[in-house]
């Protein structure tokens, strides 16, 4: 079901990419939301538990990996167009590798506002891809940080140049990045059969422990500081992609472990919110949605109960309460929060588009 | 016309030698070199019949012949050591073997059943001939044998490579094929007939051109590749999941 998931938004991508428009009812020009939204998720969760790097990361790459092809072979690309890859001598190697991932990856991260892509070195025994990605969707606005957290990209690049190579021995790595101090995200794409690629790879892939700043983090969004070159929004797509591949290995698990989080989040920017937009709580909560998600909330406040609905470009296309688990935590921590109660959910369902959710007070 | 087939097949074989390196790269400069060497042997020996001395014309037919199998032979080790494949199982030993045992007997058997064998320098050229013949036949099977597995075992084969591959086994069985059709039947018989001048000649043709079309397109692929990704990339085309 999630593979589903990411490869509609993949789909929907690359229809962008090539100007096509009406793959599906919700593409429309404007599907964007504010970065921080697919940040916070990502991160809010990488803080409670180290291994989702490494997990978004595998996830990523086998996603990309078959996505990747897919679209090559969309797009009418031989199936032998690098055949024989390893046997290239390096200069046509990195002409003609640079020209189809400029042309295809680079047109459709560029058009998702997910950063520019581009590859910078290669070399072929062994087989070392650096790939630059300036003004990267997954730190942007973060700093003082002593690693790299593109963990995302990293996977993703490491499927689509297996993709393309046809090469399954292929993993990536972080050597700079934007969060670390760098003034851009650098990549190293290398064959496992490489010792010294393998070692630095395994202490990527296992990272410390990390502490980023959300909120301050958020205070950046809500006061539309600029991030990047890019702007500070990324195509809603961006965020299917990061949530399904988060869920894809065990959508029942990782859906709780995200509605933990998210409400564990949602307690954390409560007063962040309420300061910043100065305003009644609901119309604060209101307000925070629409800016950053493009999602309309509507909120009915009785004794018992606290009715929201929810409806937006950012709200899953399937319709699975998994996709919306960080969401639900997220609703009750700031319910919470504001309330000064502890909220819990009492139902959420899907009707005509909107999402409804009732909230109860814990008893 | 087969000459002028084999030395654009040879030029083409060179210029795609120098777009690999290591195993591939040998692989495409011997091809050359055999296309090359057969073209020059077809172009070449009629018009020396009358210089070389009849005492060496046939070993020297046979030298140069020795020497563009051997170009033959070194293809297809580099090309199976870039395709990294090695070793047969039971099926493919059966085939290889039923393959030699037809290939010897048409080589041995016609000239047993004339009583022409004896111990003289003709002869055995003769036979040297007929035997090579036979061994670039049987030596091609298990290589076709271990690329066609090589090409299963692959989500991604080359199409082009795999046309050359058929060119170049389509003109070796026309060639054996021919040559036994002339030594099992006397040449009398067939000299005016379609088996003799036509087909044979159409046959070849037809598998050089198949070599040359596999070459040129191995060529031209990348080009053509980044064409069609650009129009589609560019709007031009319908998406495959659109039409």
């Amino acid at each position: 079901m999630m593979d589903k998931i990411i490869e509609n938004a993949w789909a929907e991508l690359l229809a962008k990419a090539t100007k096509k428009q009406g793959v599906s009812p919700r593409l429309i020009t404007g599907d964007d939301i504010d970065l921080y939204i697919p940040q916070s998720r990502l991160l809010a969760l990488a803080e409670s538990n180290r291994a989702v790097f490494r997990l978004i990361y595998l996830s990523a790459q086998e996603s990309a990996r078959r996505n990747a092809y897919m679209i090559v072979r969309k797009l009418g690309m031989p199936s032998d167009y690098f055949w024989k890859f390893e046997l290239w001598p390096r200069e046509r190697a990195f002409t003609t590798l640079t020209k189809i991932v400029h042309r295809i990856f680079s047109t459709i991260m560029s058009e998702a506002k997910e950063g520019r892509l581009e590859v910078k070195e290669l070399t072929i025994d062994p087989l070392h891809i650096r790939i630059d990605f300036d003004s990267c969707v997954e730190c942007a606005g973060i700093k003082g940080l002593q690693i790299g957290i593109c963990y995302y990209h990293a996977g993703t690049f490491a499927g689509i140049i297996a993709a393309l190579v046809n090469q399954d021995n292929l993993d990536c790595f972080e050597t700079d990045c934007y969060a670390a101090g760098g003034e851009h995200c650098s990549f190293v794409v290398g064959d496992k059969s490489d010792k010294a690629f393998v070692q630095k790879f395994d202490t990527y892939i296992h990272p410390p422990d990390i502490k980023i700043d959300l909120v301050d983090r958020l205070t950046k969004s809500l006061k539309k500081d600029s991030l990047r070159s890019l702007g500070n929004m990324v195509d809603v797509n961006y965020l299917r992609l990061l949530t399904a591949n988060i869920l894809r290995d065990n959508p029942r698990l990782f859906a709780s472990t995200n509605s933990e989080v998210g409400h564990r989040f949602g307690r954390d920017v409560t007063k962040t919110i309420e300061n910043f937009y100065g305003v009644e709580k609901w119309r604060a909560v209101q307000n925070y949605y629409h800016d950053l998600c493009q999602l309309n909330v509507d909120i009915k406040e009785n004794e018992s109960e606290l009715q929201i609905t929810v409806r937006g470009k950012a709200l899953p296309t399937d319709s699975r309460t998994e996709t919306i688990s960080f969401l639900l935590g997220e609703l009750q921590g700031l319910a919470s929060g504001l309330t000064g109660k502890e909220m819990a959910l009492k139902e959420s369902y899907f009707k005509d588009d909107c999402l409804v959710i009732t909230l109860v007070p814990q008893s | 016309m087969e000459p002028l087939a084999l030395i654009i097949g040879s030029l083409l074989a060179l210029r795609i030698s120098f777009v690999y390196r290591k195993q591939l790269k040998a692989t495409f400069a011997y091809f050359s070199a055999y296309l090359f060497i057969l073209a020059s042997f077809l172009i070449l020996f009629p018009r020396l019949r009358t210089v070389i001395s009849g005492d060496y014309y046939v070993p020297s037919i046979l030298v140069v012949q020795v020497i563009d199998y051997v170009m033959l032979a070194l293809f297809c080790m580099n090309l199976l050591r870039a395709v990294r494949l090695s070793g047969l199982n039971k099926n493919a030993w059966i085939t290889f073997s039923i393959t030699a045992a037809i290939c010897l007997f048409l080589a041995l058997y016609p000239p047993a059943v004339d009583g022409i064998l004896e111990f003289s320098l003709y002869i055995i050229i003769y036979m040297a001939m007929r035997l090579l013949d036979a061994a670039l036949v049987i030596a091609l099977v298990p290589i076709i044998w271990l690329y066609v597995k090589y090409l299963k075992s692959q989500q991604r084969q080359s199409l082009t490579f795999t046309v050359i591959i058929f060119g170049i086994i389509c003109s070796t069985v026309f060639d054996y094929l021919f040559a036994t059709i002339v030594r099992i039947f006397s040449l009398a018989m067939i000299e005016d007939s379609f088996f003799y001048a036509i087909i044979p000649h159409t046959l070849f043709i037809l598998g050089y051109f198949v070599i040359v079309v596999g070459l040129y397109a191995h060529l031209k692929d990348e080009q053509w590749g980044f064409a069609a990704v650009d129009i589609a990339m560019s709007g031009g085309l319908e998406l495959a999941k659109d039409k």
